[in-house]
C-alpha cells in the first residue's frame, strides 16, 4: 500500500472507531508505542489520524478472569503498523490485568482473533469490526470451534461449558455498533466534528 | 446544514477545552450526549445533570434549545456546568 493510501486507511479506521464510542467502548490513538505507554500526544482529530497506528482500547464488557471471577473491563493495545496492513491483521495485546480467563487471551500473547476473522477478508475489514469481535470474545458470545479446541485455556472452556452451557456471559449486552454509514445507510459527515481537544496544563 | 465552531469548556478542569464543529440546529442535550460519547465528560451522576452556558451572554441553554435559537455565535465559548439536585438537610 502506498504511504498516501495507508494514511487514508488509518484516517478511515479512526473515523470508524470514533463513531463507535459508547459507554461500553472507548479508545485513545497514538503515533508510537512510546506515546501509548506514556499516554501522551494523543491523536484526537481525523486530520492527525493519518499517523494513528497505535491504539489503547477499553471494552467495558464483563468477562471471566478466573473460575467465578469477573472483571468489568479489559484494556488492550492494537498496532496497525504491521507489514501489508490491512491485508494482514493488526498486532494486539492485553494491557490490563488480570488477563481474561479465556482460550483467546493469554499473558504475553496476541489476542487470538482467528484467521477467518481478518486474513480471510483480504482487507475488507476495519478496526471497528475488530472492536466488535473482541467484545464478543470477552462476552463468550461465539459458536466455538468444537470439542477438540482448547486454545490457550482448556480449563476455561470446560468451566464455561459447565456453568454457562454454551451461552454468552451476558446475553443482554449491547455491543459497540459499527456506524451506519459503513453500510451506506447514511451519507452524512459526523455532525459532532472534533477540531481540537486542548489541555493547557501540558497534556494534549 | 450549516455548521459553527464552538469551544466547550470542561466542567471541572478549566484548562481543558474541546473545540468542535456542529450544526446550528444542535440542541444542548445532543451536545452533552456527544461530549459523553467522545469521553470529554463522564455521565452525570444520579442526582446531577449538565447544562450549557454561553460565556458571552451568560445565557444558559434549555435542554432542547438549539444553538441557533440561543443565538450562540461561531467561535462561542460554552461552559459545561454539572448541576446537582438539592436535598433535605
Amino acid at each position: 500500500m502506498r504511504p498516501k493510501d495507508l494514511a487514508q486507511r488509518r484516517q478511515f479506521d479512526f473515523r470508524v472507531v470514533s463513531d463507535m464510542r459508547s459507554p461500553v467502548f472507548l479508545f485513545q490513538a497514538y503515533r508510537s508505542t512510546a506515546d501509548l505507554a506514556a499516554d501522551r500526544n494523543r491523536i484526537t482529530t481525523a486530520e492527525e489520524a493519518a499517523a494513528a497506528s497505535k491504539y489503547m482500547m477499553t471494552l467495558r464488557v464483563p468477562t471471566l478472569v478466573g473460575p467465578g471471577k469477573m472483571s468489568e473491563e479489559t484494556v488492550f493495545g492494537v498496532d496497525l503498523d504491521v507489514a501489508d496492513y490491512p491485508l494482514t491483521e493488526p498486532a494486539t495485546w492485553v494491557i490490563s490485568r488480570p488477563i481474561p480467563w479465556s482460550p483467546h487471551f493469554a499473558e504475553g500473547r496476541p489476542i487470538c482473533i482467528g484467521a477467518e476473522f481478518w486474513l480471510a477478508r483480504k482487507g475488507h475489514v476495519t478496526l471497528g469490526h475488530l472492536v466488535e469481535h473482541v467484545a464478543r470474545m470477552l462476552n463468550w458470545d461465539e459458536k466455538g470451534r468444537g470439542p477438540g479446541y482448547r486454545g490457550w485455556n482448556g480449563e476455561a472452556i470446560d468451566y464455561h461449558k459447565r456453568h454457562y452451557r454454551g451461552r454468552s456471559l451476558n446475553p443482554q449486552l449491547v455491543y459497540p455498533a459499527l456506524p451506519a454509514w459503513i453500510y451506506g445507510a447514511e451519507d452524512e459527515p459526523a455532525s459532532f466534528e472534533i477540531i481540537t481537544h486542548q489541555r493547557t496544563d501540558g497534556e494534549h | 446544514m450549516s455548521k459553527i465552531r464552538i469551544n466547550l469548556l470542561h466542567p471541572t478542569n478549566p484548562s481543558e477545552i474541546l473545540t468542535v464543529a456542529v450544526p446550528q440546529e444542535a440542541t444542548a442535550s445532543w451536545l452533552i450526549q456527544e461530549m459523553i460519547k467522545a469521553g470529554f465528560i463522564p455521565h452525570a451522576n444520579a442526582v446531577g445533570q449538565y447544562k450549557l452556558q454561553d460565556t458571552r451572554t451568560e445565557v444558559q441553554l434549555n435542554d432542547n434549545q438549539t444553538l441557533e435559537s440561543a443565538r450562540v455565535q461561531d467561535g462561542a465559548n460554552l461552559r459545561v456546568n454539572h448541576a446537582t439536585s438539592g436535598a433535605l438537610p
